[in-house]
């Protein structure tokens, strides 16, 4: 007892240090607090952006107007909303082809502004009453990233922009491949496509339903000889 | 060991120092331990401060670009103006607008790239301030800027060459820009 009393001094410093231990607890959980606080309500506020964006650029491709001949917008005699152009061009042949390149201007200026946030792809999906879908249009934009690398250290990162126009077979390889590039923003609208007489004639069917659909994701690097994306059978165009 | 003995040769010497003498080394934990926590609360409070405001203003512009966006197409100055004037916001300061889809935004000189209006010549511009945001203020410490921007569709009405009265429907960019300062 008498020994005991004579050290109160290493009582103190073991009451100090396990004071310390308690703190130090206390200050990784404020750390953790602070790491973690509102990062849950920036992921939503991106992939909202991503979201209302999506659904804006969808609206003002298919609200544009477009000039049927070569002339300037302005100057042109033939004006007429894009949408209705894609239509024309469905209905004559079951493809979009004549108008596939206003489509494509069209696409990658309203995309423009967010070209180096986020890949995308935008398709037309047509059901011709079976469960087969078929795809007259389907365009990808994505960044190719390549890197320097010397025998321990990353040296640098470019980035270049792909475009490729794509021949999906079904709706499954785009799932896939959405699963695997990780969704952030999409927006989808339902369209008729018109048939001409003579398609209407041989098919017993006056339109196809369609969607027009566009899905952004964060630029993520994968080579072309990707299963998941060489399944969506692209064709680079630039 | 060496601290016991020194411990009981001050009890025994005329040099005691008191209770809180005796027990100085302990003091080093415990003022260092302070030291950390009130430190590192200090920082998780300004942290959570800091990105409460960044919360707020996110939230201010997503409310302001919602508005203004509405459904995807202008059709007017003064459907513009009208939405413009339904909005409620003090804080932050804002200022939004029209651009031309294929201009660069310059968040400093936004006034200039604003699109005008053929029949009146008055920008399409919606802002809750008369202030406008320099490059001096944008490298304040205190200054928080959050930009948005969105793709609309805008009905532009003219008269051509020929005097016929045209209607096309041009791709333009809604821009929001918020500050505090």
């Amino acid at each position: 007892m008498e020994r005991i009393k004579k050290q109160k001094g290493q009582a103190a410093i073991t009451d100090a240090l396990f004071f310390l231990v308690i703190v130090m607890a206390l200050v990784s959980f404020l750390f953790f607090f602070t790491s973690q606080y509102g990062r849950s309500v920036g992921e939503y506020a991106s992939s909202k952006y991503a979201s209302d964006y999506a659904t804006s650029a969808l609206k003002t491709v298919l609200y544009s107007s477009f000039s049927r001949n070569s002339d300037p917008l302005e100057s042109s005699d033939e004006v007429d909303f894009l949408v209705a152009g894609l239509k024309e061009d469905y209905a004559y042949d079951k493809k979009i082809d004549y108008f596939k390149e206003d489509l494509t201007l069209s696409v990658k200026n309203v995309m423009n502004p967010v070209r180096n946030a986020f890949d995308y792809l935008f398709f037309i999906r047509v059901s011709d009453g079976s469960d087969v879908y078929k795809f007259p249009y389907f365009y990808i934009s994505r960044k190719h990233f390549t890197t320097e690398q010397d025998e321990f250290f990353v040296g640098s990162v470019e980035s270049e922009e792909r475009e490729y126009y794509c021949a999906v077979d079904n709706q499954s390889d785009i799932d896939n491949f959405i699963s695997f590039v990780g969704i952030q923003g999409q927006a989808i609208s339902s369209i008729g496509f018109p048939l001409s007489k003579k398609l209407t004639e041989d098919e017993g069917e006056s339109f196809h339903e369609g969607t027009v659909q566009i899905i952004l994701w964060n630029p993520k690097h994968f080579e072309e000889d990707n299963t998941l994306f060489s399944d969506l059978n692209c064709i680079q165009i630039t | 060991m060496h601290f016991c003995f020194s411990h009981r040769r001050r009890l025994n010497s005329k040099g005691y120092l008191g209770p809180i003498g005796d027990d100085l080394p302990s003091l080093i934990p415990l003022v260092f331990a302070l030291v950390i926590f009130f430190s590192s609360f200090y920082s998780t409070v300004e942290a959570y401060n800091t990105k409460t405001v960044d919360f707020e203003n996110d939230i201010a512009v997503v409310q302001v670009s919602a508005s203004l966006r509405g459904t995807g197409y202008v059709s007017s100055l003064s459907d513009f103006e009208k939405t413009c004037n339904a909005l409620n916001v003090r804080q932050p300061l804002f200022s939004s607008g029209l651009i031309p889809l294929e201009e660069e935004i310059d968040i400093f000189d936004l006034d200039s790239q604003y699109i005008l209006d053929a029949e009146t010549n008055n920008p399409f511009k919606c802002s809750n301030t008369d202030k406008v945001l320099t490059e001096g203020k944008a490298l304040g410490a205190n200054i928080k800027i959050v930009s948005r921007t969105y793709p609309l569709v805008l009905e532009k009405n003219f008269t051509d060459a020929d005097g016929k009265e045209k209607t096309i429907v041009i791709p333009v960019k809604l821009v929001v820009v918020a500050w505090r300062e």
